[in-house]
């Protein structure tokens, strides 16, 4: 280091006359080195509380505050020629790190800093990483704004506070949205040659550059928390946002949009049909009928067949895909991806807790969770229980703005917006994941090509045990996720995703528009959507635990929107019948046909039983004249058989996932299917009179019942 | 030092290496099933050329199987096609596997359908008992070996190609016993549900598997929940095995609630043999205790010798392991055999204990045995000498109880046929058989070719003259007793002129409605009903005015109240030379001029028998 003296030439630019100073190396140390020649300024005098500076200019805030923040006093300027500046900086300050001078001297970490001899990742990290605290312990003892007062003093940045600053102020239109939203940081202020960003870390050299060449200003970097960020990119942009989150996938793929629920074609199709129908009805009555009633009993006779073969096939097979624990164990945190977990809420206030444990239970590092949230606007009292819980750094609220239709699928594209995960997942509220969840589907896309873009896990209830609509409940999502999904899966057929749990690979997603939010199972959308992408879902034996509907009213409310959802997605698909089949090959069309399509069967179901009553008491003989031959045959060998086999296969999942206890009431699962049969109505009729009606489903009623083990 | 790094020193860090994907979750069992398909196809076709010889070369026609036929094919062949021909006489999935044949016209008419379905269910069996063989440690040339023993035994054979509902109760036997075993080595439900399904099926084909689908119950209670369950699991592993059982028999039992107004019907009926070629009187023997157990250890030493070593073995080892499976095998074991000697009792019927009851015994004693072979290391050498030297015993002791045991169906023609490779046409055998169908044959000929009736002229009593309906290929013809409910058919009986132009009667076959209801209608001894033709075992009688229930005579004083047309077919049809049994009457083989009642009636000739020469030979498929 350099210990003499150097003077300059300044000028007083107050008084504008021009003096020569020396510049002192002790006053030099006043500012660190790094601060001088980030910011071209060299301190000359410090006297009654105030420190003398020479720069290029002055009106710099930024410079002042980082002098204010260095030394803890507000500089008065003196100004100097550049070339000026920059020979008192190399004269005085020490910048050769081999100088022999630093033999022996004691360097603590400002020095090291200082002289660009080191540098300071994120200090989080860089705590847990040499195992001097753990992630929870950091998590817990640095709260986010701490963090990141220490970061600005390390790195020399200021810190600003974005959760009140007025976004008509900030020049939005410096950096494009999606550019922002990529670098993670938002333009504050500008001017002719300096744009001011607030970054959640100090930036590196790649974002600067970027932004640099982009704008072609210089950056001048501001410390925030990355929540306030997003928080403030939502306020900047939350109308664009929105109409992302609502016609993105509309405007880009219409044709896979259920924004409408007929198409024209499929309207004068239908009316066509039913003229014809009524035409034919009128004049052939008994063939006509017999007809109708051969179509019917062919499309159950099919419907349960295809089902009936995928469950007991898989009832032989474990078609879902495991990690070992050695896998797992095998898993760097410090290698993990960030995860995205976006977790829909409205009026969920009540079960918070437990969506906090449940998240918290998640085996899988802090920093590397980005949790969203996700609470519409107007559900303040979800909004203010969250922020009264005072969550860690890694939940994250995101208010989604009021539109129509407000459903679960707008929200999570709204989440999706800004996401920082490689993968994401959504959870309900009252979900209760395996811990070690994420890690199994991390191990599980990794081994996997990139055709495979989503994991599903299965679901099931903690609440099985509760009545016996909750037990047939149980019965039928372990038929439905320990049999049947998986079955298709093994057929490379078309999965329709479960409402949660559903892991997915997020730049895919995005490019396919992510969930429809005009569709009320936009689940089963997603995953047929996926499929006829080219991309392929697997299952992953991971259960989440959901709570399952303990009301009869409720459930129907529930199992309505599901049905209506399927209905909904079978009329998207099929405006374009042989595109589709194009798309999903012959077997993949027929699966789509009868997974989905069959929720019509529903509909269908009490004519039949009805019918089959009538018969049995009366033995009217117009009844067996509408069932001549082999129509007869199909429908009797429906009745007898195929209604025992589902029973049977209820029977089977159930004790393929152990719930022994679950048996008996297998028994009387017919019982069940008659209402899934007044669900279907219910759905059928709102799917023409309100079709993006979102039946809110009541959690917390039943949060008291501990977990089933599995 | 502080928490920093130096750029120079930067920590490298290498991540893991990408771990390899790993394998699909281990199977319990190697997969076999390519092995077994080549034994299913290798067998089935075995089975089925060898049935399909006995059928049409031979004349050896199970009547058994040719009723399921005939009324799987009325099903769908009648005018309309009816469900309800499937019947309710016996249980019901004999008939329905003959559905998917008797689709194909020509194979049910000929006959070529009867040994395709079992010739089927045979070659499944040895597939199923190869897996058991295989999940209970036998290497392949062993396992490979006992099932060419198993496959080649000649009771195996004969019933794997004649069509009988038997090889099908063994197949799903086998498979109750193969899913039992391997549920208790794996410990997966999933296997219980397939013996639940087996059994649910078993009992629909012969009830007498009632009982064999409560000593597995009783084998699932023995073995007991398992390491890993306690009494939930051990109620929900019975649940599971009982459902299909329980369902399939409640569903029996409402339909015959609903049909036949009476639920417990099919108990009743039990299995009782109908069939048309059966002589009169045969069949009938009293059963008594003694001799009842006597006749199935004749059978078990006949077919499943190695039961008898068996049991003890499996009995031993049990004891000696206090293994539930064990006791279980057993149990199913002597079950099996209670349930023949009982079933005797209770139907007062010796010939309940026939010879092809011991075909599920040798499967399970087989499956016994390869249990011992499993469970007991130190055995094995033993166990499996004694399981070779059982099965290969059984071959030659079989062939001998075929051609000697008493009550049986046409196992004997089956051994003389084999010797001969001749057609036992009109012989006759032990258990009271007249082989043949020519005589359905020609009545079906003489219908179609020289009749040529309308539809609906022809009343008929189907559950005995099955084999014409079905050999004529034209059910719509006639009126039978699936074409209208009881009431009105049996209207249309009492008062048939101007309903039907003819009526078709079983000569001998006391079941036959009409015949009982119009006594010595063969004879033309009812005014109105003129016989026109008949064979040994039917005749077509035309129904004129005056006919009707109220005029029919009484049998106590027959009267010739009109002179009965009767055209005599041509030369009788070409039968090879035959051991005829002795003692076994004076009918010869072949078409006689005239019925012969009971009691020797026998009616003049006939003027005119030279009009025979305008009806055709009657026609044998296949010669």
């Amino acid at each position: 280091m350099n210990q003499d003296p150097y003077r300059l030439v300044v000028r007083d630019p107050a008084s504008r006359q021009e003096s020569m100073v020396t510049v002192s190396p002790t006053v030099m140390r006043m500012v660190p080195d790094r601060v001088r020649r980030e910011h071209r300024i060299v301190p000359v005098e410090y006297r009654d509380g105030m420190i003398t500076m020479i720069g290029e200019r002055i009106g710099d805030e930024y410079t002042d505050n980082a002098v204010a923040d260095a030394t803890g006093f507000r500089p008065r300027w003196l100004l100097a020629a550049p070339e000026e500046i920059a020979r008192a900086l190399n004269a005085v300050g020490p910048t050769d790190p081999t100088d022999e001078s630093l033999n022996g001297a004691t360097f603590d970490a400002d020095y090291l800093l200082d002289h660009g001899l080191a540098r300071l990742p994120r200090l989080g990290e860089e705590l847990a990483s040499r195992g001097l605290i753990t992630e929870e312990d950091l998590g817990e003892a640095l709260e986010e704004h701490a963090l990141l007062r220490v970061l600005a003093e390390r790195q020399r940045l200021p810190v600003i506070d974005l959760s009140e600053f007025d976004p008509a102020k900030a020049p939005v239109d410096a950096i494009p949205e999606p550019l922002a939203r990529r670098l993670h940081c938002v333009p504050i202020a500008i001017d002719e040659e300096y744009l001011f960003v607030a970054v959640p870390d100090a930036p590196d050299r790649a974002l600067a550059e970027e932004i640099e060449e982009h704008t072609n200003l210089k950056v001048r970097p501001f410390l925030a928390p990355a929540g306030e960020i997003d928080a403030l990119l939502r306020r900047i942009h939350g109308a664009e946002y929105t109409r992302v989150a609502l016609f993105d996938l509309m405007e880009r793929f219409p044709e896979s949009s259920a924004h409408i629920v007929l198409s024209s074609a499929q309207k004068t199709a239908l009316v066509l049909a039913g003229v014809l129908l009524l035409a034919a009805a009128a004049v052939f009555f008994m063939p006509t009928a017999i007809a109708v009633f051969a179509i019917a009993s062919l499309a159950y006779t099919l419907n349960s067949g295809y089902k009936l073969l995928t469950g007991f096939a898989a009832l032989e097979h474990h078609y879902d895909q495991d990690a070992t624990p050695e896998e797992i164990a095998a898993l760097d945190d410090r290698e993990l991806p960030i995860y995205t977990v976006l977790v829909p809420l409205f009026r969920e206030a009540a079960v918070l807790h437990q969506l906090v444990n449940s998240v918290e239970s998640l085996d899988y590092p802090r920093r590397k969770l980005d949790v969203r949230l996700l609470c519409e606007e107007e559900d303040t009292e979800t909004i203010d229980a969250i922020k009264a819980l005072d969550l860690p750094p890694h939940f994250e609220i995101i208010v989604v703005p009021p539109s129509q239709p407000q459903t679960k699928p707008k929200a999570c594209n709204f989440g999706l917006l800004g996401a920082k995960g490689k993968y994401v997942v959504i959870y309900d509220a009252e979900d209760r994941p395996e811990p070690d969840q994420l890690k199994k589907a991390v191990v599980m896309f990794e081994r996997s090509d990139d055709s495979v873009v989503c994991i599903q896990a299965k679901l099931n209830f903690f609440n099985q045990e509760t009545n016996l609509l909750t037990r047939w409940f149980c019965l039928e999502y372990a038929t439905l996720y320990d049999l049947i999904l998986p079955g298709l899966d093994a057929k490379n057929d078309p999965i329709p995703l479960g409402g949660t749990s559903n892991h997915i690979r997020l730049a895919p997603l995005v490019e396919l528009g992510g969930w429809d939010p005009f569709n009320v199972t936009e689940d089963a959308d997603l995953g047929i959507r996926l499929h006829k992408a080219g991309y392929r879902t697997i299952m992953m034996d991971s259960t989440t635990l959901e709570e399952a509907n303990t009301k009869l009213p409720s459930w129907v409310r529930q199992r309505s929107r599901w049905i209506k959802g399927y209905m909904q997605t079978w009329l998207v698909y099929m405006r374009h019948p042989i595109r589709m089949m194009r798309d999903v090959g012959f077997k993949g069309f027929l699966s789509f046909q009868l997974m989905l399509g069959g929720s019509f069967i529903f509909l269908i179901n009490p004519f039949f039983w009805a019918l089959t009553t009538i018969f049995v008491f009366t033995q009217a003989g117009l009844i067996q004249d509408l069932f001549p031959g082999w129509i007869y045959f199909l429908a009797a060998a429906q009745l007898f058989f195929g209604n025992f086999v589902f029973m049977y296969l209820g029977m089977a999942a159930g004790a393929r996932r152990g719930y022994h206890g679950l048996a008996p009431y297998a028994l009387m699962l017919p019982l069940y299917w008659g209402l899934m049969s007044i669900a279907a109505w219910k759905g059928f009729v709102q799917l023409f009179t309100n079709p993006f009606y979102w039946e809110k489903t009541e959690h917390g009623v039943d949060i008291a019942q501990p977990g089933t083990s599995v | 030092m502080s928490d920093l790094i130096l750029d120079e020193a930067v920590e490298t860090y290498a991540p893991p290496a990408k771990a390899a994907p790993p394998k699909r979750r281990e199977r319990t069992f190697a997969r076999t099933r390519r092995e077994g398909l080549a034994i299913t196809l290798v067998f089935a076709i075995f089975y089925a050329a060898i049935g399909y010889l006995t059928v049409v070369s031979g004349h050896i026609v199970q009547f058994g199987a040719l009723e399921r036929l005939a009324d799987a094919y009325m099903a769908w062949w009648n005018e309309p096609p009816k469900l309800a021909a499937i019947g309710l006489s016996s249980a019901p999935v004999g008939t329905l596997s003959f559905l998917a044949p008797a689709l194909v016209k020509p194979l049910a008419t000929s006959l070529t359908a009867i040994p395709l379905v079992t010739a089927l269910a045979g070659g499944g069996t040895m597939a199923m008992v190869n897996s058991l063989l295989a999940r209970c440690g036998f290497a392949r040339p062993m396992r490979l070996l006992m099932i060419v023993l198993v496959g080649l035994n000649p009771m195996f054979v004969f019933y794997a190609g004649n069509g009988s509902p038997d090889m099908l109760g063994v197949f799903f036997c086998t498979g109750a016993l193969l899913a039992i075993v391997s549920w208790k080595i794996s410990d997966e439900a999933r296997y219980l549900i397939g013996a639940g399904l087996a059994m649910a099926v078993a009992v629909m084909i012969d009830y007498t598997f009632l009982a064999w689908a409560l000593a597995l119950m009783l084998t699932i209670s023995f073995v007991g929940p398992g390491p890993r369950g306690g009494q939930i699991k051990l109620r929900a592993n019975l649940l599971l095995y009982l459902t299909p059982v329980f369902y399939s028999i409640l569903i029996w039992t409402i339909l015959n609630g609903i049909i036949l107004k009476a639920p417990f019907r099919w108990v009743e009926i039990g299995t009782v043999q109908t069939a048309t070629n059966l002589l009169p009187g045969a069949g009938l023997a009293s059963a008594q205790a003694g001799q009842a157990a006597g006749d199935m250890a004749q059978v078990v030493l006949g077919v499943a010798p190695l039961l008898f070593i068996a049991l003890p073995v499996v009995l031993l080892s049990a004891l000696n392991r206090r293994d539930g499976l064990g006791f279980g095998l057993f149990f199913i074991a002597l079950c099996g055999v209670a349930a023949i000697v009982g079933g005797a009792l209770l139907e007062d019927r010796a010939s309940f204990v026939s010879l092809a009851t011991g075909l599920p015994l040798l499967i399970a004693a087989l499956a016994a045995m390869a249990w011992v072979f499993w469970a007991e290391s130190a055995w094995r050498p033993f166990v499996g000498i004694a399981i070779l030297v059982g099965l290969g015993a059984a071959i030659p002791l079989s062939w001998h109880a075929m051609q000697t045991y008493s009550y049986q169906d046409q196992e004997q023609a089956f051994t003389r046929f084999v010797e001969s490779r001749s057609s036992q046409e009109g012989t006759k055998v032990l258990g009271g058989y007249k082989v043949g169908i020519d005589p359905e044959l020609a009545m079906a000929n003489y219908i179609n070719d020289t009749l040529k009736p309308p539809p609906n002229s022809i009343l008929t009593d189907s559950t005995v003259t099955y084999g014409v309906v079905l050999t004529s290929g034209k059910p719509g013809e006639f009126v039978d007793r699936a074409d209208y409910s009881e009431g009105e058919w049996l209207t249309i009986r009492d008062n048939p002129v101007g309903k039907v132009r003819y009526m078709l009667v079983a000569n001998h076959n006391e079941n036959d409605l009409i015949r009982k209801r119009y006594p010595g209608i063969a004879l033309g001894e009812q005014p109105g009903l003129v016989p026109i033709f008949h064979t040994e075992r039917y005749v077509l009688v035309e129904v004129e005015p005056g006919a009707s229930a109220k005029t029919a005579k009484n049998p106590a004083r027959p009267t010739h109240s009109s002179q009965p047309r009767l055209f005599t077919p041509p030369a009788p049809l070409e039968v090879g030379p035959v051991q005829v049994e002795s003692g076994a009457g004076s009918e010869g083989a072949g078409l006689s001029p005239l019925p012969v009642e009971e009691g020797g009636a026998t009616a003049t000739e006939v003027e005119g028998a030279g009009a025979g020469a305008a009806n055709s030979a009657p026609k044998v498929e296949g010669e």
